[in-house]
């Protein structure tokens, strides 16, 4: 990766395609969440892996440390005793990494706006990438969230400099239209695409 | 009831029938006494304090003993009552040990002091919390910006200094990657 | 032996963090060793600390019920249901028959789902790590389907209202139910088989832990942990609340106190909760599921203690209320905060190889504890 950064590709060419294909591909099939359940959310995250929703055959499968991670989901609200723990996990994941903030108390704070205690949007401890609303989102919402991010993966290249948080996030509508729901239903026929 | 008029040792201000519940009101000085008393007799023998808790009346605050009796299924709900100025309770501890962590959080969200307890800290706060949350003068909504500003430190969130800096080159370009 | 006496150690710390794969919450416990004794143990809560008992004194007594949902969030319905007594018992309303019977059902289809989420997780934590939690939740599936026709949402039902309940069910609704008692059943079969009394497990459980009456006594145990441990004692038969008195239905306990014995209580309790559903599917009355009530409910003044079994515990509600439309204090007291204060004495002189499987029986939820 040294060589590549600095020697080689300063503008598109063809190795850098080849190389922005193999090393896009390979992140975004398999992308390793941290297992962090705060909250009520987590439970709909367990709800996917399980045999209903099954997230493992998009290569997403749930490790317990964060030094084996790329994605960190926020599942619930982060509060003034927690943010110090979840910076530290966040500095400890390697990068490239991805948080993908669930549910509305991660994103601004939710049901508990008049809480002393609750930070109002995780985006004010740790930047954002992909945004998933709902109270708590229901589990179509989670996947189309993980297949937008892995879109976005597709397209990052090398020339523009290593992979880092999005300038612009990501937000998953909360019902998803009639467009959106088949072509949900059509990656998931098509295993072959992810 | 009827058992309640000939206890000796503490002396009850008030008593009524409230939804079910005994309602007792007692000094505050001898609430040890009168939860003794009401555990050991054998007319009474409330062997379970199953929640205390606080409220906070603007003029006083009120500490709620519930109480009930597994084997006679009496229930008895114990009052008393403290001011900010003057707001120090014998605990519960050596009774039951359930009051431990009650009357912890008691303290911490209204700061009445429980003498004789092995270790009132703070258990749902963060350690150095300004003020005493449930009291009614504690603001009811959240008007802060908890958001590092460019003059401020980690230090004044209590934040490790190192981590700070990789929020704060984000944040100031709103989310951009340097 | 006497070498080794003077041999000088120092105790190590071990901290068994906010981040943990094992699913019970952000619970930070931090563990002092001595080889693999622990010596002492230090819980810290409060990583989820949302203030609910001060958002309650701003809001209305039906945002009130919404909110309380996200405290136990595994048990939606208990919440609801034990402040909805609350404010009932004080405005002294009386609730419809039909209103009454779903509301048992709904709880105790929630116990059951709460359960075979246990059971998931302690296979899970005990080391048959996907199997258990992936055929648990076939099950918290089909429970969520029939949640979800009723309430309209799969976790968070926001259904029980004061006086009633808000929707009543459809068509076919009852006859889900009953199937989903069927699959319960034979699948249970299934798992006791599989678990139960397998020799890991059992190497793993018995005997490990003693929960004594007089010790759970003193630091306020309720529910499973209570039973586990001899005293037969539940609220929906000793302090009776709804329409618990007209089922029939046992009370598992058992003697010796330890980790399997817990397990044991939990699994016994799913085959009641499927009887006494069956029970009220056949005598559920027509009728009205709610009674007329303003929207904003303003209760008189006065103050009233609650209680329910919650599938922790003893689950209650202290309400007081000064006339107005919001209330002056709402206390939920949660099982878990109170059982989950005894784990320093529980886990003491115990091997640190054993620290999983005693905290798994207390099934902490930490929504509950923190609030």
């Amino acid at each position: 990766m040294g060589l590549l950064d600095e020697k080689i590709i300063k503008r598109p060419n063809i190795i850098s395609a080849a190389a922005d294909k193999v090393f896009n591909w390979s992140r975004l099939s398999s992308l390793w969440l941290m297992i962090y359940g705060i909250a009520c959310c987590s439970i709909e995250s367990f709800a996917i892996g399980g045999p209903r929703y099954d997230v493992e055959r998009f290569g997403i499968a749930g490790r317990a440390s964060a030094r084996q991670a790329d994605v960190l989901l926020i599942l619930g609200p982060v509060t003034k005793k927690m943010a110090p723990v979840l910076r530290t996990l966040y500095a400890q994941m390697p990068e490239p990494k991805y948080v993908v903030a669930c549910g509305s108390c991660a994103i601004t704070g939710g049901a508990f706006q008049d809480s002393f205690f609750v930070i109002q949007g995780v985006q004010k401890v740790i930047p954002v990438d992909v945004y998933v609303p709902g109270c708590h989102p229901r589990a179509e919402s989670f996947l189309y969230g993980f297949l937008k991010l892995q879109e976005h993966i597709r397209n990052e290249t090398l020339v523009k400099g290593r992979p880092g948080p999005l300038k612009e996030p990501i937000i998953v509508p909360e019902a998803l239209s009639v467009g959106q729901k088949q072509e949900l239903g059509e990656a998931m026929k098509d295993e072959e695409k992810v | 009831m009827e058992a309640l008029k000939g206890l000796k040792g503490f002396k009850i201000l008030e008593q009524k029938m409230n939804h079910g519940f005994i309602e007792l009101l007692v000094d505050k000085n001898e609430v040890f006494k009168t939860l003794e008393t009401l555990k050991k007799t054998q007319s009474l023998r409330c062997n379970n304090l199953h929640c205390i808790s606080g409220v906070d009346y603007v003029d006083y605050m009120e500490v709620v003993y519930h109480l009930y009796s597994y084997k006679l299924g009496h229930k008895i709900a114990l009052k008393v009552r403290v001011t900010k100025e003057d707001n120090e309770l014998d605990s519960a501890y050596p009774l039951w040990k359930t009051a431990d962590w009650q009357e912890r959080e008691i303290f911490e969200m209204y700061g009445i002091k429980f003498n004789g307890h092995p270790n009132l800290t703070n258990l749902l706060l963060t350690d150095d919390f300004p003020g005493y949350p449930l009291r009614k003068d504690f603001p009811l909504t959240n008007n802060e910006e908890w958001l590092l500003q460019d003059n401020q430190t980690a230090k004044d969130y209590g934040l490790p200094d190192d981590l700070s800096l990789l929020l704060k080159k984000n944040v100031k370009n709103n989310g951009e990657k340097k | 032996m006497a070498a080794t006496k003077k041999l000088q150690t120092k105790t190590v710390s071990v901290n068994f963090g906010p981040q943990h794969p094992s699913m019970h919450g952000v619970l930070f416990v931090r563990a002092e060793l001595d080889g693999e004794l622990i010596v002492q143990v230090e819980p810290h809560i409060g990583y989820l600390h949302r203030s609910m008992e001060k958002i309650f004194e701003n809001r209305y007594y039906n945002q009130c019920i919404a909110i309380s949902d996200r405290a136990d969030y595994l048990g939606g319905y208990f919440n609801e249901t034990v402040i909805a007594l609350a404010a009932e018992r004080l405005m002294e309303v009386k609730v419809p028959e039909r209103a009454e019977f779903l509301r048992v059902i709904l709880m105790e289809l929630t116990r059951i789902a709460n359960h075979i989420f246990f059971w998931g997780n302690f296979g899970q934590d005990l080391g048959s790590f996907w199997t258990t939690a992936l055929w648990a939740w076939r099950e918290r599936e089909m429970y969520y389907d029939i949640v979800e026709e009723i309430s309209g949402y799969r976790q968070h039902p926001n259904w029980i209202r004061i006086g009633g309940v808000y929707k009543d069910a459809t068509d076919g609704w009852l006859q889900k139910v009953l199937d989903f008692c069927d699959e319960m059943e034979k699948r249970l079969k299934i798992y006791e088989n599989l678990v139960t009394y397998n020799e890991i497990f059992l190497a793993r459980t018995k005997n490990v832990g003693n929960i004594t009456k007089k010790w759970a006594i003193d630091w306020g145990i309720t529910g499973p942990l209570l039973r586990c441990a001899g005293f037969k004692w539940d609220l929906r038969k000793d302090d009776t609340y709804s329409v618990y008195d007209q089922f029939e239905f046992d009370i598992p306990t058992t003697h010796n106190g330890d980790c399997w014995d817990a397990y044991r209580v939990r699994m016994d309790e799913i085959t009641e909760s499927i009887k006494i559903v069956r029970q009220a599917v056949s005598k559920i009355p027509d009728g009205p599921i709610r009674t007329k009530l303003p929207m904003l409910v303003s209760p008189p003044r006065g103050d009233t203690y609650a209680r329910i079994e919650g599938p922790r515990g003893e689950l209650g509600c202290y309400l007081v209320s000064d006339g107005s439309k919001k209330p002056y204090r709402l206390k939920l007291r949660a099982p878990a905060f109170v059982n989950l204060a005894s784990i320093t004495e529980f886990l003491k002189d115990q091997l640190i190889g054993d620290f999983i499987a005693l905290l798994a029986i207390y099934d902490p939820v930490m929504g509950e504890v923190d609030r």
